[in-house]
C-alpha cells in the first residue's frame, strides 16, 4: 500500500495538543508534508514496508510450534532466534552481551501449589474462602512460601498523592498487617486529578506495593473493583495466575516487593471477607467511596490466615537487541532512540475451545513483526540519522514488563544515551485507521516528533481512545518512563472510523485479547498494520534525526522528584 | 549431501587440477538490472538464515520432529515476506510428504555350514543391517549365492545371473557397480546410476531373492571407511509411504565376506572376484553355507513437509508457464550419538547452507523488473538424509507439472571459506546448462572447474537426479578450490573430514560469508540465463542421460 498522502488538517486536533506545543521551551519545526521532510530517503523506505511481510513475520511467530512463547519455553527461544537472524539478515549489529544478538536474564517462576486463607470471625470461629472463586495467592518468590496471620487494615485505594491532595496512607499504622486495598487508581479528566497518565502510575500494583512495603506491611489483600472487572475480570486474574508468575532475579536475589505474599479478592471474596469478619461495608460501598474521594481507612477488627505455597524453578530468558549505529560522525552518535516490542506471550495454558497455544498474534507478534520493518526500513536509508537506533524486543512482557526492565537497568548503550523508547504493543490494527495515538508522547518532546510523523502521512494525531485501559503501564513504555526517559506507545486511534470499523475492532479485540483464539489468520488484511509501522518509523525517525535530544517536558509527572 | 563421500585426497587433488578459464568478456547477455541483483545478494543475509536453521533449537531438522517443522515453517515465512508464492498442495508452501520411519531395535546375521561353529557379525562390527522400515520384525533364512555385483546391463554385455539363480537365495554382492574410462563398459555415471544399492536391491527382489547383503568393496573402502559408513546407518531408517516394502539388506566389510568365503572353503580372492567383474567376466557361486538375518524395528508414520514456492515469469511471454527450478535440502540428520560432547547433528553446512543461498536467490528474482519470460521454482526438501526421499517423492507427485520444469539447480554440498575463484556445476557438462554456467561465471569473473571427484558420481546421488530421472537437465553447484592457500586448504580438508555428518557442522559466527554470497551471485545468474533464454535447455546430443525418462519396469513405482 502507497503512504498515504492525504494532507492532516491541524484544525481536528485536540486543542490539548496546541497547548502542549506551547509548553515547550522551543518552538517545533514545521510540520512536514512528507515523508522525506522528516529525512532524505524516507518516504521510499517507508513505502517499503510491506504488508506481506508483516504478515510472515506473524505468522512464523504466531504458529503453534512456538507454543505460545513463554520465557523459558522453547518457542520464546526459537521465537528469539528468529527475530535474531531478521535483524542480522538486514545488516544490524548486534548489541547483547558479549557481541551476541541476546540479552540473557534469570527470573524466578512461581505457580501456586496450594492456598488457604481463612478469616477470624466475630464469633471466633474461622471461615474459609474459596481458591480460585473468592481469591488467589501468590507466594513470595524468595522461598515460595507463607504463613501470615496478622490483623486487616482497608486503606481504600493504598494511594498518596499530594499533588491531588489524595492520601489514603497518612496515619494508619500497617506494620505487620495486611493491607486491604482497592485496586487502580482515581481517573480524571482534568490535569489537577488524577490523569490518565499519573492515574495509571499511581494505580499499577508495582507503584502500590512499594509504598505498601515501605511502611511495613506484612501482605497486602487487593480487591477487585467494579471498574477493573470491566477491564480486566476475575475470570482472567485467574487465569494468569494458573500459569504462575516471574520476577527478575539479580545477584541471587529476588526484589523485596517479591518478599511479601499477595492476595488478589475477587469482589465476591472480598464481600465474603467483609462479612466473616462482620463489616457491614461491602465492595460496592468501599468503591463509591473511594470513587467519592473520600477517605475511610479501617480496621477490620479480625486476623486473616494465609497459607501458600508455590513451587519455584529458575527460569532462563534473553532479550534480543540490534543496533543500528548513527551516523559517522554525528554529534549524537552516543544516544540511542530505542524501539522496543515484547517476544514472549502467555505459552501453553488453559484450553479454550480444545485449544491450549495461546499464540499471541496480536500480542504481540504484531509489534515484533512492525519493529523489524521498521529496522529493515532504517537499514535502507540513504544515510544513517544522528542517532543510533536500538531495536529491542524483550521479554517477561507479559509477566511484569521484566526484560524492559532489565534493559533499562543494562543497556547496551551508556544509560545516559537512553534518548527515548517508541514500545510496539498495541494489537494488530484491523481497520484502516486515519487518527493514531502515541501513548505518554505528551509527557516529552516526542510529541512533537510523533506530530510530524502523523503530518507526514496525512494522519491525524487523536486522543487517547481508552484511558480506562491505563496503558501507559501496562506494557514496555512503562519501564522507560519510570526511569524518566521519554516513552510513548503507539496506538491506532479511533478518530473517523465508520461505526462498523468500531464495533469489528471491539469484536476483534474480545475474542483475541489474551484467548487462545489469538491466531495469525491467513484472510486477514496487514495493510493497517504496515500503515502503522510506516508511522511508527517515521515517529523514530524524527526523534532520531532531530537536533534536540528527546526530553520530558518541563512539570512532567516522571520528571525525577524529590522524594521519590 | 547424503554421502560423506568427498575426501582428503580428492579433494587436494581437485585443488591442483586447472580450472577451465571462461572466455567472452562483456555483458555476458545479463541485463543491468540482473546484475544489480546480484550484486545486492549479501553475505551476512545468507548468514542470518543458517543461523536460525542451524540453531540448536532446531534439532538437526530431522523429519518428524518439531525441529523441522519449524525450518519448513521458517522458509515458508521468508518466501511470503519476499512475494513468492505458495507452489504446494492446496494453495500453501507445503507438500506432505508421508513416510514410514523406523527405529532400529536389534539386528543380527549369522552364516552356519560349512567348516567350523556359526559366524555370527554383531550390528555395527563389519556388519551393518538397515533398519527395517517394512515389516518390524524380520526373519529370513537361506542358501548364500555370490553374485558379483548382482546387475544385468545387456548394453555392456555384463550379466551377473548367467551362472548363478538368486531365487529364494540370500545374495553376497559387492556395492556399487563395475566401472571403466571406456564409453562401452559401465562410464562413470552410468556405474553409479547402475550401482544404486536400492536399484539393485530391487532388481534382485524381482528375482525372487530373500535378502542382500553387500559387501563394501576394497575401492569404496578406500574412500570411507566401513566403520564410518555404519554411523550413518545408525540413524532411524525412512521409505516413503508409496514405496513398495523392498526384501531385507545389509552390508559387510571385506574382512567379514573373507570370513564368510573361507568359512564356505573357497579359495578366491576378494580382489580377483572384483577383477573378473572388471573385466566383464564375472564370477558367481553358491557358498554352501545358509544365512539368518534378524532383526527388529519400530515403526511409525510421519509426515513431512517440502516447501515450494513460485516467482512467475512474465505472463506477456510465451514460455511464462515453464519454470527453472532451484533445490536443496531442508533435513539434516537429526540427534544422534555424541561427538565431544555434542549430540546435535546441526548441518549448517548440509544444508541449511543451501536452503539459504536459495533464499537469497530469491531475493534477487524478486527485484528484477519485469519478471523473467520463464518462472523461478524453489524447492525445499525433506528427508534427503534418508535416501533423497522428499525429492523422489515430489518428483512422483508433482505440485505444479513437471514437464513444465526445464531445468534443476541443486544447492548442496558447497563450503566456501576462502575468495572464490571457480565453482563447480555437476552434469552441466552432459547439457546445454554448460553454456549458461559459462556465461553466469563469466560475467561474475569466476572460473569453472571440473568436477574434483568424478568416480564419487554425486551428480546422481543428489536430489537433482530424482528430476534427471524425469528428463529434466540439471546442476549441482558448489564452490571451488582454487587459489586457496595452504591454510584455507587445511581447513576445508578439516571439514570435510571432522565435521561433515558430525554434530561439529554448526554454524560459524566469525565466517566470512563473501565466498557464499559470490557462489549464490552465481546461482542466480545462472538461474536467469536459463530462464531468460530462446529456448529451453536440452541434453547434448549423445549423453547418456538422454535415456532417462526411462521406461518403467514391472515392479517398480512410477
Amino acid at each position: 500500500m502507497p503512504v498515504q498522502t492525504r494532507r492532516a488538517s491541524l484544525a481536528v486536533r485536540a486543542p490539548w495538543l496546541l497547548l502542549l506545543a506551547g509548553c515547550a521551551t522551543t518552538a517545533a519545526p514545521p510540520l512536514p508534508s512528507s515523508p522525506d521532510a522528516v529525512a532524505s530517503g524516507a518516504s521510499a523506505a517507508a513505502n517499503d514496508i510491506r504488508p506481506e511481510v508483516i504478515s510472515a513475520h506473524i505468522r512464523f511467530l504466531a504458529d503453534d510450534l512456538l507454543e505460545g512463547r513463554a520465557p523459558g519455553d522453547r518457542g520464546f527461544d526459537i521465537a528469539a532466534a528468529y527475530v535474531a537472524s531478521q535483524l542480522q539478515g538486514m545488516g544490524l549489529e548486534p548489541a547483547g552481551d558479549k557481541g551476541s544478538w541476546f540479552q540473557p536474564m534469570t527470573l524466578r517462576a512461581g505457580k501456586t501449589r496450594e492456598a488457604r486463607l481463612e478469616v477470624g470471625t466475630p464469633g471466633g470461629e474461622t471461615a474459609a474462602l474459596s481458591l480460585e472463586r473468592d481469591f488467589i495467592a501468590r507466594a513470595p518468590l524468595g522461598n515460595g512460601l507463607a504463613e501470615v496471620t496478622a490483623p486487616v487494615v482497608y486503606v481504600g485505594r493504598g494511594i498518596v498523592a499530594p499533588e491531588y491532595r489524595w492520601d489514603d496512607l497518612t496515619g494508619v499504622d500497617l506494620t505487620g498487617k495486611w493491607a486491604m486495598v482497592l485496586v487502580g487508581a482515581p481517573l480524571g479528566d482534568t490535569p489537577d486529578f488524577f490523569p490518565p497518565i499519573p492515574s495509571a502510575v499511581y494505580g499499577s500494583a508495582r507503584s502500590k506495593l512499594e509504598r505498601l512495603l515501605a511502611r511495613g506491611a506484612a501482605g497486602v489483600l487487593w480487591v477487585q473493583t467494579p471498574a477493573r472487572e470491566k477491564i480486566s475480570p476475575f475470570t482472567q486474574v485467574v487465569s494468569h495466575a494458573q500459569r504462575g508468575w516471574m520476577t527478575l532475579v539479580e545477584n541471587g536475589q529476588v526484589p523485596a516487593r517479591e518478599q511479601i505474599p499477595q492476595v488478589a479478592l475477587s469482589m465476591a471474596g472480598a464481600d465474603a471477607l467483609l462479612a466473616a469478619a462482620g463489616r457491614p461495608e461491602r465492595v460496592a460501598t468501599l468503591f463509591a467511596t473511594a470513587e467519592r474521594r473520600e477517605r475511610a481507612p479501617f480496621d477490620l477488627g479480625t486476623r486473616v490466615r494465609l497459607r501458600v505455597e508455590a513451587a519455584l524453578r529458575t527460569v532462563h530468558t534473553a532479550n534480543v537487541l540490534g543496533l543500528l549505529r548513527a551516523a559517522p560522525g554525528s554529534p549524537a552518535a552516543g544516544e540511542a532512540v530505542v524501539y522496543t516490542a515484547h517476544l514472549d506471550h502467555l505459552g501453553i495454558g488453559k484450553p479454550e475451545a480444545g485449544d491450549a497455544i495461546y499464540n499471541g498474534a496480536s500480542d504481540n507478534a504484531a509489534g515484533v513483526a512492525n519493529v523489524l520493518e521498521i529496522a529493515r526500513a532504517f537499514s535502507r536509508l540513504p544515510q544513517r540519522p544522528r542517532r543510533a537506533v536500538l531495536f529491542a524486543l524483550v521479554t517477561g512482557e507479559e509477566e511484569g514488563l521484566l526484560g524492559s526492565e532489565r534493559l533499562v537497568d543494562n543497556p547496551p548503550v551508556p544509560r545516559d544515551g537512553l534518548v527515548a523508547d517508541l514500545n510496539c504493543d498495541s494489537g494488530l490494527p484491523v481497520f484502516r485507521f486515519r487518527e493514531v495515538f502515541a501513548l505518554g508522547a505528551d509527557q516529552s518532546t516526542l510529541q512533537q516528533d510523533a506530530e510530524r510523523a502523523a503530518a507526514a502521512l496525512g494522519l491525524t494525531l487523536g486522543p487517547d481512545p481508552d484511558p480506562k485501559q491505563a496503558s501507559a503501564v501496562r506494557s514496555d513504555q512503562f519501564s522507560f518512563l519510570r526511569a524518566g526517559i521519554p516513552a510513548t506507545a503507539t496506538k491506532v486511534g479511533l478518530g473517523g472510523v465508520t461505526e462498523q470499523e468500531r464495533t469489528e475492532a471491539a469484536a476483534y479485540q474480545k475474542a483475541h485479547y489474551h484467548r487462545a483464539a489469538d491466531h495469525w489468520e491467513a484472510s486477514r488484511d496487514h495493510g493497517p498494520a504496515a500503515a502503522l509501522a510506516r508511522f511508527q518509523f517515521l515517529f523514530g525517525l524524527s526523534a532520531a534525526q532531530r537536533t534536540e535530544r528527546p526530553r520530558l517536558l518541563p512539570g512532567s509527572f516522571f520528571q525525577p522528584r524529590p522524594g521519590s | 549431501m547424503r554421502f560423506p563421500l568427498l575426501l582428503v585426497c580428492l579433494t587436494l587433488a581437485c585443488a591442483t587440477s586447472a580450472p577451465r578459464s571462461t572466455t567472452s568478456p562483456g555483458a555476458h547477455g545479463f541485463t543491468d538490472g540482473a546484475r544489480s541483483a546480484a550484486a545486492g545478494i549479501r553475505g551476512d543475509a545468507i548468514a542470518s538464515h543458517i543461523r536460525f536453521l542451524a540453531d540448536d533449537l532446531l534439532g538437526g531438522r530431522d523429519p518428524g520432529t518439531h525441529g523441522y517443522d519449524v525450518a519448513a515453517r521458517y522458509v515458508a515465512s521468508q518466501l511470503q515476506a519476499l512475494g513468492v508464492r505458495p507452489a504446494g498442495e492446496a494453495g500453501t508452501y507445503f507438500q506432505k510428504v508421508p513416510f514410514f520411519r523406523g527405529t532400529p531395535v536389534s539386528a543380527s546375521l549369522e552364516f552356519s555350514g560349512g567348516s567350523g561353529a556359526p559366524l555370527s557379525f554383531v550390528q555395527g562390527e563389519n556388519m551393518y543391517l538397515l533398519t527395517d522400515v517394512d515389516r518390524g520384525v524380520t526373519d529370513v533364512s537361506g542358501e548364500v549365492v555370490f553374485a558379483g555385483y548382482a546387475l544385468s546391463v545387456p548394453e555392456y554385455g555384463y550379466d551377473d545371473f548367467a551362472q548363478v539363480d538368486v531365487k529364494d537365495k540370500v545374495v553376497l554382492a559387492f556395492a556399487g557397480a563395475p566401472r571403466s574410462e571406456r564409453p562401452d563398459f559401465f562410464p562413470s555415471l552410468a556405474s553409479a546410476v547402475h550401482g544404486q544399492s536400492e536399484r539393485v536391491a530391487r532388481e534382485l527382489m524381482r528375482r525372487g531373492a530373500k535378502a542382500v547383503v553387500f559387501v563394501w568393496p576394497p575401492s569404496k573402502e578406500a574412500i570411507t571407511p566401513f566403520k564410518r559408513l555404519a554411523g550413518y546407518f545408525a540413524f532411524d531408517a525412512m521409505r516413503l509411504e508409496d514405496e513398495p516394502p523392498l526384501l531385507p539388506g545389509g552390508l559387510m566389510s571385506v574382512t567379514a565376506f573373507e570370513r564368510v568365503l573361507k568359512k564356505a572353503g573357497r579359495t578366491e580372492t576378494v580382489a580377483e572376484l572384483v577383477q573378473a567383474s572388471a573385466q566383464g567376466k564375472p564370477r558367481g557361486f553358491a557358498l554352501g553355507l545358509r544365512a539368518r538375518i534378524r532383526r527388529e524395528s519400530k515403526i511409525r508414520r510421519i509426515t513431512s513437509d517440502n516447501v515450494v514456492g513460485l516467482l512467475p515469469g512474465d505472463p506477456a511471454s510465451p514460455t511464462a508457464k515453464e519454470m527453472v527450478m532451484y533445490g536443496a535440502h531442508l533435513d539434516h540428520m537429526g540427534i544422534g550419538k555424541p561427538v565431544d560432547g555434542d549430540s546435535i547433528y546441526n548441518g549448517a553446512s548440509d544444508d541449511a547452507a543451501g536452503v539459504a543461498s536459495i533464499l537469497e536467490t530469491a531475493r534477487a528474482f524478486t527485484r528484477l523488473a519485469p519478471p523473467l519470460p520463464r518462472g523461478i521454482l524453489f524447492l525445499f526438501v525433506t528427508g534427503e538424509e534418508r535416501g533423497l526421499l522428499g525429492s523422489e517423492w515430489f518428483a512422483r507427485h508433482p505440485t505444479v507439472p513437471l514437464q513444465d520444469v526445464v531445468a534443476d539447480i541443486d544447492v548442496d554440498g558447497a563450503y566456501p571459506i576462502n575468495p572464490l575463484k571457480d565453482v563447480v556445476a555437476l552434469g552441466t557438462d552432459e547439457s546445454s546448462l554448460g553454456a549458461d554456467v559459462a556465461r553466469a561465471a563469466a560475467a561474475l569473473g569466476l572460473q569453472i572447474s571440473p568436477d574434483p571427484e568424478p568416480e564419487e558420481a554425486y551428480f546422481v546421488r543428489s536430489d537433482n537426479f530424482n528430476f534427471v530421472k524425469k528428463g529434466i537437465p540439471a546442476a549441482q553447484t558448489f564452490n571451488g578450490v582454487a587459489g586457496l592457500t595452504p591454510e584455507q586448504l587445511a581447513a576445508y580438508r578439516e571439514f570435510w573430514r571432522k565435521r561433515y555428518h558430525q554434530p561439529q557442522d554448526n554454524f560459524e559466527p566469525d565466517r566470512d560469508w563473501e565466498p557464499f554470497a559470490q557462489l549464490t551471485r552465481f546461482n542466480f545468474l545462472l538461474g536467469v540465463s536459463i530462464a531468460q533464454a530462446q529456448t529451453r535447455p536440452a541434453w547434448n546430443e549423445g549423453s547418456w542421460f538422454r535415456r532417462f525418462p526411462e521406461a518403467k519396469r514391472a515392479g517398480e513405482p512410477d
